[in-house]
């Protein structure tokens, strides 16, 4: 698990940083603290929005079912609903009887999980661990942060303002994930961080919060267990026996015995937004005004989940099928700003031409990497300094295309057109190559050269000088050769390398000095 | 009558360059407002890198290239630019936390070369544009930011207009700009800080400085292959 820290994000006022807390320090260890986030409200929002295609929801009452055992089973209720009568558990049939009048909407579960995790990316900009409790419930780390954001009620407060928008929820503080998760689960507002108090607290909820299945419920409820204070007093083993292992150990979780930490939610590791425009155009500066906003909301996503892109898909397209563009841009350094983005963009857009109207643009980038990692790489003056290098190969990139900027790299090997290659510029690892005297132009391929009576020409009669190299090599991977090399003077004085095939008798041009 | 502070030696050569001559003229006039002192004149303070050249190192004002100018080489058909001449130059530079950018070069660097001249290779970035807008845009370009320490290029005859354009991107960014052409161009006037034409010869080239900002053209520089480590 890595150890990071919060820092503060954004443009704005620099807050005062906070200490690093060490894990190695025995005085202060380390205190954790979960917060969890029960998202009652979610399935409505997002049976809601699968059938309410705009926001002009129905104004009647609405609540979700789902299909629980064979059984349509009422799962969440609005408020007009619930004012009516209607509560979480009935069957339709009831809840129709109840309150005729009531907008019954499946339960989508797809766009749950996706609503839900654009809220754990929401999250990600408050701790450094996030986790999918269940399907309702997200929990994060607070312990560590809480430092950060001035205290935990700040943070809570903070988070509830990014919370604005979002479905209902209920929040619980507790020093373990599990209660957190089923104080928020219970709607019970708990704020406490003293591992000690776990029993008391937790003791007056019921015991089938605790458990998902139906048979164990059953069970429970056949051992006559109602809450958790009854639950904690039998013996753990016996537990394991009627239970399984997996819910003893649950219990020994909820309570802190057995270090415990919920499975880290994976960020996003994409991101796609559309734009249409009013009308077609083809005006630069339009597109690329609709790019900035779309930029701008991607920005926005990475700073929520700490990331940066290091590729990027436009797709522009026209009215017709065959019309729509596609411009790549690739980063040498992951970049996150919008600013940085949009000009790459406008740099690329202006060398290519568009062959008709653009209707729509398409931002795809499913590229994301950890900003931290890239800004952690090499010392402060090392890595300032290569990333405005790459920030200038992405400039030229934009505009040229990616293969039209290249490094080379030397490679060891005797074959002269082998002995090097083109790569990433600055990936060269240092090698110094103290051999023999070599060109410092290389032909791209050996120009064969004219005899007169058996002497090689260019231009006039070559002057042959230097010792003969002989390079015979390579038989074993079909690129063999056999030649011997020596350094020539033209007649216009200009020093270059030939080289003699002695089977064949031919003379090439390979390079000049 | 001028006093001739050195002592009467034939074998001195007839110009000095070291400008002491003109420091000493200097100091006889300074009062008089009527004379103006001409001739030579006092090399300005400006920022150099030795070429590795000893003879073109004497020849060029400050002793060496002008970091932060325009330095252009004429060569004669069939030479692919002779690299070699910026060789140590490159070398040195190389050594700093920026690119040296080539630009349309008309063949392969040969990477094992410029390994096994000391030049750390991995700052070299090869720049093959398809038209000639986009080469003149990223010569600009390289030459205007600051993470490029030179630029190599390599154009089909750019127009006096436009170096001039360059020699101002090359003093903004601080950047050694060579630009090789051919020297049918020597007869067009030039706004680079240096010209210079290279014909080869034997087990080298001569070199003449049709140019130099702040200095003289001086003609029959001789520089060798030996000067670089090649036998």
């Amino acid at each position: 698990m890595s150890f990071a820290v919060n820092w503060p994000r954004g443009d704005g006022p620099a807050r005062a940083l906070p200490r690093t807390v060490s894990r190695a320090d025995p005085r202060r260890p380390l205190e954790r603290l979960w917060l969890a986030l029960h998202f009652h409200g979610l399935p409505l929002r997002a049976a809601r929005s699968a059938t309410a295609s705009d926001e002009a929801a129905p104004a009647g009452p609405v609540a979700v079912f789902e299909v629980v055992e064979r059984v349509q089973r009422i799962i969440a209720v609005q408020d007009i609903a619930a004012r009516a009568g209607v509560a979480p558990g009935m069957k339709t049939g009831e809840a129709r009887a109840v309150c005729p009048g009531i907008d019954l909407l499946p339960r989508d579960r797809p766009r749950e999980q996706l609503l839900l995790e654009a809220l754990a990316n929401v999250l990600g900009a408050f701790s450094a661990e996030v986790a999918v409790a269940d399907e309702l419930c997200l929990v994060l780390e607070a312990g560590r942060s809480r430092r950060l954001f001035g205290g935990i009620d700040a943070l809570i407060e903070q988070l509830g303002e990014r919370l604005a928008g979002a479905p209902a929820y209920h929040d619980a503080l507790a020093p373990t994930a599990g209660a957190a998760v089923l104080c928020a689960r219970c709607a019970l507002p708990a704020r406490f961080d003293d591992p000690g108090q776990l029993r008391s607290r937790l003791g007056n909820l019921p015991a089938a919060a605790l458990v998902e299945d139906p048979r164990q419920r059953r069970l429970l409820d056949a051992m006559g267990i109602t809450t958790l204070r009854e639950l904690f007093r039998l013996p753990r083993q016996g537990l394991a026996r009627r239970l399984g292992p997996g819910f003893a150990r649950q219990l020994d979780e909820l309570l802190g015995e057995r270090p415990h930490a919920p499975r880290p939610h994976r960020f996003r590791r994409c991101f796609e937004a559309c734009l249409h425009f009013d009308e077609e155009t083809d005006d630069e500066a339009v597109i690329l005004q609709g790019a900035r906003r779309l930029l701008a909301r991607l920005e926005n996503e990475l700073r929520q989940c700490d990331s940066a892109v290091n590729a990027l898909r436009w797709t522009l397209d026209a009215a017709r099928a065959q019309d729509r563009q596609t411009l790549v841009l690739r980063l040498g350094t992951p970049a996150w700003r919008a600013d940085a983005l949009t000009s790459l963009l406008a740099l690329r857009l202006a060398s290519v031409t568009l062959t008709a109207p653009v209707r729509r643009i398409t931002l795809r980038s499913d590229a994301f990497t950890s900003r931290s990692r890239a800004q952690q790489q090499g010392l402060p003056t090392l890595a300032r300094a290569a990333g405005q290098d790459h920030e200038f190969i992405d400039r030229l990139r934009s505009r040229l295309g990616e293969a039209a900027v290249r490094g080379i790299r030397p490679l060891p090997e005797h074959r002269p057109e082998y002995a090097w290659t083109a790569c990433e510029p600055g990936a060269t690892p240092a090698i110094d190559g103290t051999g023999p005297a070599r060109p410092l132009w290389l032909l791209p391929a050996p120009a064969p050269l004219t005899l007169r009576e058996g002497h090689p020409r260019l231009g006039g009669a070559l002057r042959l000088g230097g010792d003969t190299e002989r390079i015979r090599c390579g038989w074993w991977d079909g690129h063999g050769m056999f030649r011997d090399y020596r350094q020539a003077l033209t007649p216009g004085g200009q020093r270059v390398w030939v080289f003699r095939e002695p089977l064949a008798g031919r003379w090439f041009l390979h390079g000049v000095y | 009558m001028t006093p001739d502070p050195a002592p009467a030696d034939s074998s001195a050569p007839a110009t000095v360059d070291d400008g002491r001559a003109w420091r000493i003229k200097r100091e006889r006039f300074a009062h008089r407002r009527d004379i103006t002192v001409g001739g030579l004149v006092e090399p300005p303070a400006r920022a150099v890198l030795s070429t590795g050249f000893e003879s073109l190192d004497r020849a060029l004002p400050g002793g060496g290239w002008p970091l932060s100018a325009l330095v252009e080489i004429l060569t004669v058909p069939g030479d692919p630019g002779s690299l070699w001449l910026t060789l140590p130059a490159l070398t040195a530079l190389s050594r700093r936390q920026q690119w040296i950018a080539l630009v349309a070069p008309p063949r392969i660097p040969y990477a094992p070369a410029l390994a096994g001249h000391g030049m750390d290779v991995g700052k070299i970035l090869l720049v093959h544009p398809r038209a000639h807008g986009d080469a003149l845009w990223a010569v600009e370009e390289a030459l205007r930011s600051d993470t490029c320490s030179s630029v190599l290029f390599w154009l089909h005859g750019p127009d006096n207009k436009t170096l001039r354009r360059l020699q101002l991107a090359a003093e903004h960014g601080n950047t050694l700009g060579f630009c090789f052409r051919p020297a049918a161009h020597a007869g067009q006037r030039t706004t680079a800080a240096v010209r210079a034409r290279v014909t080869p010869f034997d087990d080298g080239a001569v070199i003449d400085i049709l140019k130099a900002r702040g200095g003289r053209a001086r003609h029959g520089l001789a520089v060798r292959y030996a000067d670089i480590g090649y036998a």
